[in-house]
């Protein structure tokens, strides 16, 4: 096992995911809708590329993710990786370029979830992993 | 409609994971070359449901707030509880429901129009 190592792709995989999902935001807004798929005079083609470019990061993510896995209990690898419901929500609520805004029920409504996944992630101290055997 | 692609995003994933799931148990034990794995009907659920699971992602962020709609894609969590504990009959413990019910609290406050 090797730690740090571990948290590095965790980490690595928050960062990828993070930006995947805001690249998809941005550039789905700027997409035709399904109904108007048949009939596109013209696509813009800088949205293309960072759609592409965001569902290449989101399989890159994945990848760190499986490597984050072989160092860290899956517990701890959750608890990483919902870090990037919080680094989503608050960049696209602070960037002008998403439009996006704070409130308190949503910022409560992120907060939970984090606990949440955190809490479904945990095995309780003493109970044995028994997943973690090769 | 924007809750209805939501959830269908999220139950194109857990079928996703649940053909892992089947694709990983059938290889087991079974001597049986890259390719024959790669042949697995499984296997070939699992891609389609994932892809799909991520085309209609994609529509969903063309209606909602990503900084609210990726939180609630946790609503995962609690499908993949409901398949462990209802079609797998594994045991759920009660630490588990707790993380439940944090995440459906969470996706409710978030899915409060603002």
């Amino acid at each position: 096992m090797n730690r740090r190592r571990g948290v590095t792709f965790a980490l690595g995989s928050v960062v990828l995911v993070s930006a995947a999902q805001l690249g998809m935001r941005w550039s789905m807004t700027r997409l035709p809708a399904p109904d108007h798929w048949l009939h596109v005079d013209s696509l813009d083609g800088r949205a293309l590329t960072v759609v592409i470019a965001a569902i290449f990061a989101y399989a890159l993510s994945m990848l760190c993710w499986l490597a984050a896995l072989r160092d860290l209990p899956l517990g701890r690898a959750y608890a990483l990786l919902s870090i990037s419901y919080a680094l989503v929500y608050l960049l696209a609520a602070s960037l002008p370029l998403f439009n996006e805004s704070f409130s308190f029920s949503k910022s409560l409504g992120v907060a939970l979830v984090m606990l949440g996944v955190i809490t479904l992630n945990t095995r309780p101290a003493r109970a044995p992993e028994l997943r973690s055997a090769p | 409609m924007s809750l209805l692609l939501l959830l269908a995003a999220c139950a194109l994933t857990c079928l996703g994971q649940v053909a892992q799931k089947y694709a990983v148990e059938s290889w087991r034990g079974v001597e049986s070359t890259w390719a024959d794995k790669l042949r697995s009907p499984w296997l070939g659920l699992a891609v389609l449901s994932l892809g799909g699971g991520l085309l209609v992602w994609l529509l969903v962020l063309q209606r909602l707030e990503v900084g609210i709609a990726y939180p609630m894609l946790s609503l995962n969590f609690v499908l993949i509880t409901l398949i462990a504990r209802f079609v797998f009959h594994e045991p759920i413990d009660r630490r588990h429901w707790l993380g439940v019910a944090l995440v459906m609290g969470g996706v409710v406050l978030l899915g409060q129009p603002s």
